[in-house]
């Protein structure tokens, strides 16, 4: 069977030639019997005469050839398209909207399904597809969460000893290091992702550098001691603008000199993709960057090529067996946590225990949701399709008294809404292109390859055509049966009422699901627009610099938290306001300190109350404010004091304590009316386990309000928790004048006062508040483009109903006649649509 | 039609071209003189019944086709068996044979 229809298709797509192969056949054939005749005696024009007859009629003969071939119904689905291609085009306004909406359904359904089918089936981006490679992926239930696992370097070595399960395996671990690049400031203390790697990571992964010959060990590359690297694409462009010349050229690494002698190609990123600078070293060069890095911590993930035959169930059963006997690094980490590991495909986004799971949930989200989309799209569509079919029922009549079968008009019109399907399918899948390379050029740590596949075009075949199969049948079969007489009177009843009615019924479904859709937008959209009242700018956000820090701790790249770390850094902090606070132009510096989330969200209420108060208790919401914030940000203090240097808040854990809180106006006038706030309390319940602490109000600032719910309008500013500092860390510097000129320096002075310090960002508040206004105006556009779009699959709908309804003949012939006896337009109107709703 | 008004039976022109296309591989003029030749004239296939039939062979892929240079320097389609056409052929042989045999017993009966 798949043999024949392989030589249909062959022979339909070599026609010409083999047309051609035919008349020299023929045309050979009848030479030679006109040469066979003349030689019996025959003059030529007899014999050719005699031979023709023989022959018999060469044009039916050739018709005869071209039906055997199985072209005749090429013939007749060319002939009905062209017929198609007519009757559209005299209904312009009708064939573009079907088009639309087809468009829109079809690419809604393509871009879900080629997500998914890319995340649940792709490598990671430039990691060759190979069905061998696997990851070998750590788990550890933790209280009884399962969450992800890295290796320790012994754990590691004991995957790469199981020769009978794999071929290879590699491994490698991300850190934290800092980048110079040269002696300009802007090429010093770069923020990067270390990935040191076994020496066969690349070539396992399929992977080669574009340009240099790449690590040692790969069976290219340089061999010797000094250290090597290879950098990301995106590194090379931005350190060395894409020249070659970046081979051969020294960086430091934390520090240590490494050669360049390699580039990594597009969009290749390893494990993670968001650090701008990436690099990629030898695995016996971590102890030379990072020499206090702890032996045994747990930083590495593997990837494995299986043998032949293999299993992913038997080699999962092998590295169990290895995860067992997983010994954390510290006995404290090891209560309560259970190690495990398994085996599963190498796909983009699998690094986590729980992708399976989620993956599921996605599928089913998204499948339903395609699946809707689809559904109104196709009822849509059916519709106008129906209404179509309605107007052209004189010509089908007609057709069917002159003879033609049912099953050939049926043909007719299923070629026409198939047509129409593979149009708007083919529409769709340029959409999608479109959109994904949008995608993937704007957003370049997507962490996987967003392509139209082979899978994502079959996918849309098959869609368009059971789309344009399963509803243009139904329009089809009711178009012909109607009787002619019924036809040709114009009377119209025979248009099937059941399907009239199925249809309706369809429209009604479709507008009702459609309401709570739209209303939902539109609540969005309010609170959209809420947030984006509230969020009012800052006056001087041209003077405010917000700094992103990171102190990567170098030469251990594992954070510690340790007190002594976190005391170095707090001095380390001191001393830098101290030196910033020093720099012309600069007015002052303070931390910008991460919320003590150990407070966060308790509910607090006044030990003293005030007649005319509010009544009930507060939830807290506590951004820690160094002292000097309110000074940097510009919020004016109205009553009491700023925080003091030793003003501070306790640790989750500690002992019940006293804490000095800012609040601000509005919080006072509510909650002591016409009292004065200071020195007043705020308790948590009596019952409450884990706050016992008091806040006792020291001073007030005057922060306008936002939000429209009480509770948000309340602000409780808390003195910072230095036990907290981790090695991300914040700043906001107060200028004299526009910040931005002021950018090098500040980066200049971290350098020096703080070295291997990495500033990861350096934004002006105004800035900030713009980057944060277009993410509302996107968020605006998406959520009204939604709903304007859901109300206009409604309103197409609807139309092809009332359209439908109207085109019928009992509502011409009323219609008609109610215009013709001087009823007005809008008489007529609802008469129409009244005749279309249910 | 045939010389002698000796019409076709249904499906036999096709065992026909099979079977004489494997003995030797031809081209649709000289397997019309074939089996005028080898019938004595009491088969007689017109080009309006033997080319549907090769075409439709060749479409079921029973047939094969080259193009060749005759003894004249004619430039000739042959046309050949293939193994899905020999399998074809052996059992349209065997119906046939069984079919014959059971008319040629039913003719005997007086």
């Amino acid at each position: 069977m798949l043999n024949r229809l392989f030589l249909w298709i062959r022979s339909v797509a070599l026609r010409r030639r083999l047309e051609r192969e035919m008349q020299d056949e023929m045309a050979e054939h009848l030479e030679r019997a006109t040469a066979r005749l003349m030689a019996r005696g025959l003059s030529e024009k007899e014999a050719q005469r005699e031979a023709n007859r023989e022959f018999g009629n060469v044009t039916y003969l050739q018709e005869e050839a071209r039906y055997a071939r199985g072209w005749g119904l090429v013939d007749a689905l060319k002939g009905d398209a062209g017929f198609a291609v007519r009757q559209y085009r005299r209904k312009p306004g009708t064939t573009v909207t079907i088009l639309a909406v087809l468009m829109v359904g079809v690419s809604i359904a393509t871009a879900l399904f080629s997500v998914l089918h890319s995340l649940s089936s792709q490598p990671p981006p430039g990691v060759s597809r190979d069905a061998d490679l696997v990851r070998i992926r750590g788990s550890q239930t933790l209280h009884g969460q399962r969450v992800a696992r890295r290796f320790s370097y012994e754990e590691l070595q004991e995957y790469r000893r199981l020769t009978t399960h794999f071929r290879e395996v590699i491994g490698w671990s991300d850190d934290a290091v800092t980048i110079d690049a040269g002696a300009e400031e802007e090429r010093r203390s770069l923020p990067a992702l270390a990935t040191f790697v076994t020496e066969d990571y690349f070539d396992v992964l399929g992977v080669r550098p574009v340009v240099g010959a790449g690590l040692p060990g790969s069976g290219t590359g340089e061999t010797g001691a000094r250290q090597v690297a290879l950098i990301g694409h995106a590194t090379w462009h931005l350190l060395f603008g894409g020249s070659p010349d970046a081979i051969g050229a020294t960086l430091e690494v934390n520090g240590v000199p490494v050669t360049v002698v390699g580039v990594a190609p597009h969009r290749f990123m390893g494990r993670d993709g968001a650090d701008q600078f990436r690099v990629w070293l030898p695995l016996s060069d971590r102890r030379v960057i990072l020499p206090d890095a702890p032996p045994e911590a747990e930083v590495f993930a593997a990837v494995a090529s299986l043998r032949d035959g293999m299993s992913l169930r038997a080699a999962t059963a092998a590295v169990r067996v290895i995860a067992g006997r997983a010994v954390p690094a510290s006995p404290a980490e090891s209560a309560g946590r259970t190690p495990g590991s398994e085996v599963v495909p190498l796909l983009a986004a699998n690094d986590d225990p729980g992708f399976e799971e989620d993956l599921r949930l996605e599928i089913m989200a998204f499948g339903a949701l395609g699946l809707l989309v689809l559904l109104v799209t196709c009822t849509n569509v059916s519709a106008l399709l129906t209404g179509l079919a309605v107007a052209r029922r004189r010509e089908i009549a007609i057709r069917l008294s002159m003879g033609a079968a049912r099953a050939r008009i049926i043909r007719q019109l299923l070629t026409e809404s198939v047509l129409l399907t593979a149009v708007a399918g083919a529409g769709a899948l340029a959409i999608v292109w479109a959109l994904q390379r949008v995608a993937t050029t704007a957003l370049s740590d997507v962490p996987v390859d967003l392509e139209v596949r082979w899978q994502t075009v079959a996918f849309t075949l098959g869609v368009t055509l059971a789309v344009g199969v399963l509803f243009g049948l139904s329009p089809a079969l009711h178009a012909t049966r109607m009787t002619v007489g019924s036809a040709l009177k114009d009377s119209g009843a025979t248009m099937a009422t059941s399907r009239a009615g199925l249809q309706r019924g369809l429209v009604v479904a479709q507008i009702a699901l459609a309401q709570p859709l739209v209303l939902g937008v539109v609540f969005l959209l309010v609170l959209t627009l809420g947030e984006y009242r509230s969020n009012r700018p800052n006056e001087a956000g041209d003077h405010i610099v917000s700094l992103g820090l990171r102190s990567s701790t170098p030469r251990t790249g594992v954070q510690r938290q340790d007190a002594q770390s976190r005391t170095q850094l707090r001095t380390d902090l001191e001393r830098l306001i101290d030196r910033l606070e020093g720099t012309p132009g600069i007015a002052a510096a303070v931390p910008n300190l991460p919320m003590n989330t150990g407070l966060d969200g308790y509910s607090v209420h006044p030990a003293d109350r005030v007649q005319g108060g509010f009544e009930g208790s507060l939830r807290m919401y506590g951004p820690a404010a160094a002292p000097g914030y309110f000074g940097v940000v510009g919020i004016p203090i109205v009553m009491g004091r700023e925080f003091v240097p030793s003003d501070s808040s306790p640790g989750p854990e500690a002992a019940a304590a006293e804490i000095p809180i800012i609040i601000n106006a509005e919080l006072a006038r509510n909650v002591w009316p016409g009292a004065n706030p200071l020195g007043r309390r705020l308790l948590a319940p009596s019952d409450s386990v884990r706050f016992a602490h008091t806040l006792t109000v020291v001073g007030v600032v005057d922060e306008p309000a936002e939000g429209g719910a009480m509770s948000e309008r309340h602000r409780v500013y808390l003195p910072p928790d230095y036990d907290r500092l981790g090695s991300s860390l914040g700043m906001l510097i107060r200028t004299t004048r526009p910040a931005r000129a002021l950018f090098p320096e500040i980066r200049r002075v971290v350098q020096e006062e703080v070295p291997g310090t990495a500033v990861t960002e350096a934004s002006t508040i105004a800035d900030l508040e713009a980057e944060s206004r277009y993410e509302l105006y996107t968020a605006f556009a998406m959520l009204g483009g939604s709903g304007l779009l859901t109300l206009l699959l409604s309103a197409v709908g609807l139309y092809a109903v009332v359209a439908f309804a109207v085109g019928s003949a009992p509502g011409k012939s009323r219609f008609g006649w109610q215009s013709g006896h001087g009823h007005g337009g809008s008489s007529v109107s609802s008469s129409a649509t009244g005749s279309a709703s249910p | 039609m045939t010389h002698d008004n000796t019409p076709f039976l249904p499906g036999t022109l096709e065992l026909i071209v099979l079977q004489l296309l494997q003995a030797e591989p031809t081209n649709g003029y000289d397997l019309t003189l074939r089996i005028q030749a080898i019938t004595n004239d009491v088969l007689n296939v017109n080009a309006g019944s033997l080319y549907p039939a090769l075409y439709r062979l060749e479409q079921r892929g029973l047939l094969s086709t080259t193009w060749a240079e005759s003894d004249t320097g004619r430039r000739v389609k042959l046309y050949s068996v293939t193994a899905a056409g020999r399998k074809q052929l052996a059992q349209q042989r065997e119906s046939w044979e069984r079919f014959a045999g059971a008319l040629t017993a039913i003719l005997r009966v007086t």
